[in-house]
């Protein structure tokens, strides 16, 4: 059964086409790149595998079980969690409740459970994910700043809370899109060594990123879109090779 | 005291319109049904006015659902007036159907309170009005906690905040919208009933006048702000006492929109406000 495949997927708003029939397989335990200049259908990729968008055609299945017609909630129960291009946190809480709430769907939830149920179960539950949400601070090294609000941490904190929100639903799959993207030297390597951290935890990781270096150093399998259409396939080797990425970055040479 | 009711009935106004971004127009009835549920509950049964209330919120929750499920839930949110124009028709007939199962006259609240009047030093208390007070307080107490304290809760602000990005949390935002609407209407039931209890008074037509007291209170508070629409609550209803004492009580009304008049023109965010339009 495979992990994550993608078959023939197109989508086109209003007659524009953003993605062409596009066919792509993610393995099990890999970190594996989308790479493409702007405009090329990597974040509508991630929209549609999170369930924001509806494809125009084509199918997704994850584990076995065809995805592309359910509600974002059910795609993050199964196990797809995701990160944004532009950092989308809830700026009213707090770092540690941003992680909290990350862990929504793997708890139960219902008025009558919270207004009637044993207070000590409920705070068992509570207790659970806050510890839980504090092991994951610790990891992304965030933990010193719990209690301020989210929207106060500096850009390169902002986007790493914003994985450790994604982790706290225990995902199989992670999709960062453009983690590094505002990020120095130095942050970008610690960035680095956390994404690959995360894979060896065992989630499977599925990252859009400009930052070549970054992409060529930890990636697994590099897939190259460009219009909308996969032109490249590979090891990150075959890849900075292969003359047609090398076109659609740079532009036909004379 | 009767400040306290009125901002149940806000919150209400406040929380949906914080997710929905919904002018619930139907919620003055739902306060007005509760209302009606909490007198019947003690006419018939004559059971203890807390009961009724409890009864009166279970009630109005579920009338939340069913309005949610009918008139909300299944109408397209891409033309943005159609959910607005939908909660008018809804508030049309309950109007009409609690006119025509409880007649169109004023009916009056059967004494389940004994009247013990306290003077504390000019001012006169009375034990309704004590436990009006208490009442509403310990409801808006539990509100404030269940947002900010609880699981739902959390989620119920992720949503007004941004309900796509709620969704990719796992969060089911269709569940919280109704759980909305439920508590919503349940805080309106109870402010019915005790609404009734201040004035003696409850009738088919006193949803009309609460929910544009509701709008005043949500605007003097701050759109979607849940404690400005405690505070501006209890404001309005001091304001409203004092006009009565030292003006004539035909002009408590125009007090109210006038308030809203000001408000508009000096300070559109409310008194409590912070966001004004988001994106």
């Amino acid at each position: 059964m495979d992990f994550l495949s993608i078959e023939n997927l197109s989508k086109s708003f209003d007659g524009v086409t953003a993605l062409r029939q596009v066919g792509l397989e993610v393995k099990s335990g890999k970190i594996h790149a989308l790479i493409g200049p702007n405009g090329a259908g990597k974040t509508t990729l991630f929209n549609i595998l999170s369930g924001i968008l509806k494809p125009t055609q084509g199918r997704i299945r994850f584990k076995g079980q065809q995805i592309d017609a359910l509600r974002p909630d059910r795609i993050t129960s199964l196990g797809i969690g995701r990160t944004f291009q532009n950092i989308r946190l809830f700026k009213s809480l707090t770092v540690l409740e941003n992680v909290m709430v990350g862990r929504h769907c793997r708890t139960r939830t219902g008025l009558a459970r919270t207004f009637f149920s044993l207070p000590f179960k409920k705070l068992e539950e509570e207790i659970n994910i806050r510890d839980m949400a504090n092991e994951l601070l610790r990891f992304v090294s965030l933990f010193d700043k719990k209690e301020s609000k989210a929207a106060s941490l500096p850009y390169g904190s902002q986007r790493r809370l914003e994985i450790a929100r994604a982790l706290a639903a225990e995902p199989l799959l992670l999709l960062l899109d453009e983690p590094t993207a505002g990020m120095d030297t130095r942050e970008t390597e610690d960035l680095a060594a956390l994404i690959t951290k995360i894979r060896d935890q065992g989630v499977t990781i599925l990252l859009i990123e400009h930052d070549m270096h970054l992409v060529m150093g930890i990636s697994d399998v590099v897939t190259v879109l460009n219009f909308g259409r996969k032109i490249a396939e590979g090891h990150p080797r075959e890849i900075q090779s292969s003359p047609e990425v090398i076109e659609a970055y740079l532009g036909a040479q004379e | 005291m009767l400040g306290a009711t009125y901002s149940l009935v806000a919150i209400g106004y406040t929380l949906i319109f914080g997710i929905l971004n919904l002018l619930h127009f139907g919620h003055g009835e739902v306060f007005m049904i509760g209302a009606f549920i909490g007198l019947q509950m003690v006419l018939l049964t004559n059971c203890h006015i807390v009961i009724a209330i409890l009864g009166s919120m279970v009630g109005a929750a579920l009338l939340g659902l069913i309005i949610e499920r009918v008139s909300f839930r299944p109408i397209k949110k891409e033309y943005h007036l159609a959910p607005l124009i939908s909660t008018i028709g809804v508030s049309i007939i309950l109007q009409e159907i609690g006119t025509r199962i409880f007649g169109g006259d004023i009916v009056g609240f059967p004494k389940t309170i004994r009247l013990v009047i306290y003077k504390i030093g000019p001012v006169q208390v009375t034990s309704v009005h004590l436990f009006i007070l208490a009442f509403a307080l310990m409801l808006m107490i539990t509100i404030h906690l269940f947002i900010h304290r609880t699981k739902v809760g959390i989620a119920m602000r992720v949503t007004a905040e941004n309900a796509t990005n709620a969704s990719l949390m796992g969060i089911n935002t269709n569940r919280i919208v109704s759980m909305t609407f439920m508590i919503s209407s349940a805080l309106a039931g109870a402010a019915g009933v005790l609404v009734g209890l201040v004035y003696n008074a409850v009738s088919p037509f006193m949803g009309t006048e609460m929910i544009l007291k509701g709008f005043t209170i949500m605007l003097l508070g701050g759109l979607g702000n849940v404690m400005g629409a405690m505070i501006g609550g209890i404001i309005l209803g001091l304001m409203e006492v004092f006009s009565v004492a030292y003006l004539a009580s035909s002009y408590k009304d125009a007090f109210a929109f006038g308030i809203m008049i000001m408000i508009l023109i000096f300070r559109p965010t409310g008194l409590f406000g912070t966001r004004l339009h988001e994106e």
